[in-house]
């Protein structure tokens, strides 16, 4: 059924219409087809600035109540789930499973795991564990005939064909309308370990870093890092943010920790014996 | 243009000492290691820099003269041969590591450096490229990012795409671009990410943008002896169950164990176990310190025959050497040799590793089972003698039904080798006409007058399978 809204947006008189299963969407598609409208898909237009900041449309096509883990094989550690899925709601279908979606991402809570992945939301987890991209093994996706294809697989590793997966989220839903994502699962972490870093500025902060072997991608991705810190320190009463530093262990950014813990690995211990007094302290977070 | 004209314009392009074109030295690229498939270029190039690259593909699109990209030609889907009448442009004379950035953790690399190479010169900055197919001491870079290779590595680090950040790429007419960007993984189309497996169909990488990964502060390697490979696949499921995170997990059936301790790759495997189980950990210490104990705790489970680990860093590289030789182990033993490629949900490894057994039997010629147990990506090898007819089409017979068990079973037809020519007639089995037909309207945005590596890697049209000649020592004589 198809559940048609009032304009939301009324400087464009953008309709706003949800599918409210996949099996809608190609109809909707090919209705607008007819009449000649061009189609936005959406989730919850939370990321939308980000995924298509200029484009125009006569009608938003939210898939936002597509929201069905579709199946979970624990044992394989991959799961499908259909593209308006928000990162909450998944996280509670993987409790007492002991997995993970090793993601990170500014407004995970909020959006759709669809428009999470078609934007490349930087995670804060990418220097270890890889960019979100690298997490979508295959999915679900409707072609602006209507036709609905698949792509990838739902294995861990496959190379048959072209990589259409990456080419069409990469495609921020100018070439398919994403209808679900088969997702790579980990272990969750056994253990957080929690580390305090403060910097004046981000090059002091990443020569702090430095010894201790952290990986920013960029500079632009390490500032995003530095404010999405300073964001939760300031709305979260230092509720620490935390990237990944190895294998089972994170590093927080939090605003000022002044107990510093025993550090759990050797080349921490020399890390934080290399830093000078008044330079960051690297400690375990009660 | 007649083919005199157009060879002329590329020996002028690459100097005549760089245009093959005599029978013998033809030879050595009418097939790649996937044999069953031959097929004798009209020429070889062997340009040395990427201007030199992109000004032969424009020659070729100018002539109408179909054309593939070759590494080293190592591949295992015959996914570097050309139709008759083509042309190679073999790429192993770009063989330069332009940069390697430490502190970006980033190598800029030509396509024809061979992959262990890299590792070895990033390893004095602590770091390495964690993609590691068995033929890394002779596989190009380049080749593969073109089949988007994987290795035992790759159950924790991931696949070849999974490390390229950009290329800079010639397209089926000549034009130069770059696609990926070092620092943004937010790409637009992501045509990097379509251009890994994309077999040399859409564009020829001249340089490349690889990711590179710290040398793990420690690594233990453990060594579990079975009775028989079923155990050793309900060990993987059980490691994995425990949420442990080793970055190998490989399985070698007794008959590989056997051709490897009886070759040159001797790695002093128990030649009485079922299978074995290689397993490595790598990270911090206190990490690795607190899986491998758990791991060995959990391994006592079962009925072992031995549980060793590999003590100092030459008996780890004995380990490696037996298991990344085992392929080259196997090859002594017939004539020709037919590696497989499949991948299976992990969970599904005894199912498959059972079928593979009554497909063996059935077929009646010796299989080995060497695999990536943590990816659930196996590889049967099968030795024959391609001279024989029966025998080349049992090996077909039998490849073709262990792949339709592998989609049975939720799975793909190629983990990691690719589709080349080998599994062409598969795709149709994996995905649907409208996939299909999806992925060769991509192909034809890319490469229009499909003379990039023509025919490869999607169903090709009635009658072009014959340019290319199966089991090739019958044929050709």
């Amino acid at each position: 059924m198809v559940e048609q809204h009032s304009s939301v947006d009324a400087a464009a008189q953008t309709k706003l219409v949800h599918a409210d299963s996949v099996e809608d969407a190609p109809k909707l598609l090919r209705e607008a087809h007819a009449a000649g409208q061009a189609v936005l898909p959406c989730g919850k237009r939370s990321r939308q600035a980000r995924i298509a900041p200029t484009a125009k449309a006569d009608c938003w096509l939210s898939l936002a109540r597509c929201d069905r883990l579709l199946w979970l094989d624990a044992e394989d550690q991959t799961c499908e789930v259909q593209a308006g899925m928000s990162m909450a709601s998944l996280q509670q279908h993987l409790q007492g499973t002991g997995l993970e979606l090793a993601l990170m991402c500014r407004g995970a809570e909020t959006g759709t795991l669809g428009g999470l992945f078609l934007s490349a939301e930087p995670s804060l987890l990418a220097s270890s564990c890889g960019p979100s991209r690298d997490f979508v093994l295959g999915g679900g996706w409707i072609l602006a005939n209507g036709t609905a294809v698949r792509s990838g697989a739902r294995v861990v590793k496959s190379v048959a064909g072209y990589d259409v997966t990456r080419l069409l989220l990469g495609s921020r839903g100018q070439l398919a309308i994403n209808t679900s994502l088969i997702l790579r699962l980990r272990p969750a972490p056994r253990e957080l370990h929690y580390y305090s870093v403060e910097a004046a500025s981000w090059p002091e902060l990443r020569n702090q870093l430095a010894p201790a072997r952290l990986l920013f991608p960029s500079e632009e991705n390490g500032n995003m890092l530095l404010q999405f810190a300073n964001l939760k320190v300031q709305h979260a009463a230092l509720e620490p943010v935390d990237f990944e530093l190895a294998e089972q262990q994170r590093v927080a950014f939090v605003g000022q920790m002044t107990t510093q813990l025993p550090t759990p690995s050797p080349w921490l211990e020399a890390t934080a014996e290399a830093c000078a007094p008044g330079a960051p302290h690297f400690g375990r977070r009660p | 243009m007649s083919a005199e004209s157009w060879k002329a314009q590329l020996r002028e392009i690459v100097g005549k000492d760089y245009l093959l074109d005599t029978p013998a030295a033809l030879l050595a690229y009418e097939s790649d290691a996937l044999t069953l498939f031959r097929c004798k270029p009209s020429a070889v190039l062997l340009p040395e820099n990427a201007d030199q690259v992109a000004a032969c593909v424009a020659v070729l699109h100018a002539a109408k003269v179909p054309f593939a990209a070759r590494g080293a030609g190592t591949g295992l889907s015959g996914g570097a041969l050309v139709a008759e009448g083509g042309v190679v442009i073999a790429m192993t004379r770009l063989k330069k590591i332009h940069a390697l950035d430490a502190e970006r953790r980033i190598a800029i690399v030509d396509p024809g450096v061979v992959n262990l190479d890299l590792s070895r010169a990033a390893e004095k900055f602590g770091l390495r490229y964690a993609p590691d197919p068995a033929s890394q001491s002779v596989s190009t870079l380049g080749g593969n990012m073109a089949e988007n290779a994987g290795g035992p590595m790759c159950f924790l680090h991931g696949t070849t795409a999974n490390h390229v950040l950009a290329a800079d790429v010639v397209l089926p007419d000549g034009r130069c671009e770059t696609w990926g960007e070092v620092h943004d993984h937010a790409q637009d189309l992501d045509l990097r990410g379509f251009l890994c497996g994309s077999e040399g169909t859409v564009a020829i990488a001249v340089r490349l943008y690889l990711k590179l990964v710290p040398v793990p502060e420690k690594v233990v390697t453990m060594m579990a002896a079975f009775h028989s490979i079923a155990e050793a696949c309900s060990a993987v499921s059980a490691i994995v169950a425990a949420g442990l995170r080793p970055v190998a997990l490989e399985v070698m059936d007794q008959a590989t164990i056997n051709a490897v301790e009886n070759s040159v790759y001797r790695a002093g495997l128990p030649t009485d176990a079922g299978a074995v189980l290689i397993i490595e950990v790598e990270g911090p210490s206190t990490t690795v310190e607190h899986d491998v104990p758990q791991m060995e705790a959990l391994l006592d489970n079962f009925d072992l025959l031995r549980l060793e680990r590999a003590e100092t860093p030459e008996q780890r590289l004995a380990v490696w050497k037996g298991r990344k030789g085992a392929g080259g182990a196997l090859g002594r033993l017939a004539p020709d040799s037919y590696v497989m490629d499949g991948v299976v949900p992990r969970s599904k490894l005894t199912e498959i590793m059972d079928y593979v057994g009554e497909v063996q039997t059935e077929a009646g010629l010796p299989v080995a089972n060497l695999f990536h147990a943590g990816d659930g990506n196996i590889h049967p090898h099968f030795s024959y003698d391609a001279r024989d007819p029966e025998q080349a089409a049992a090996v077909e017979n039998a490849g073709a039904k262990i792949l339709r068990r592998c989609l049975e079973l939720g799975g793909s037809i190629s983990g990691e080798h690719g589709i080349g020519l080998e599994k062409q007639h598969m795709m149709a089995e994996q995905f649907g006409a409208e996939e299909i037909a999806l992925m060769e309207r991509l192909r034809r945005v890319f490469n229009p007058t499909d003379l990039m590596n023509p025919g490869r890697g999607l169903p090709m049209g009635s009658g072009c399978a014959e340019a290319f000649h199966r089991h090739g020592r019958i044929q050709n004589g």
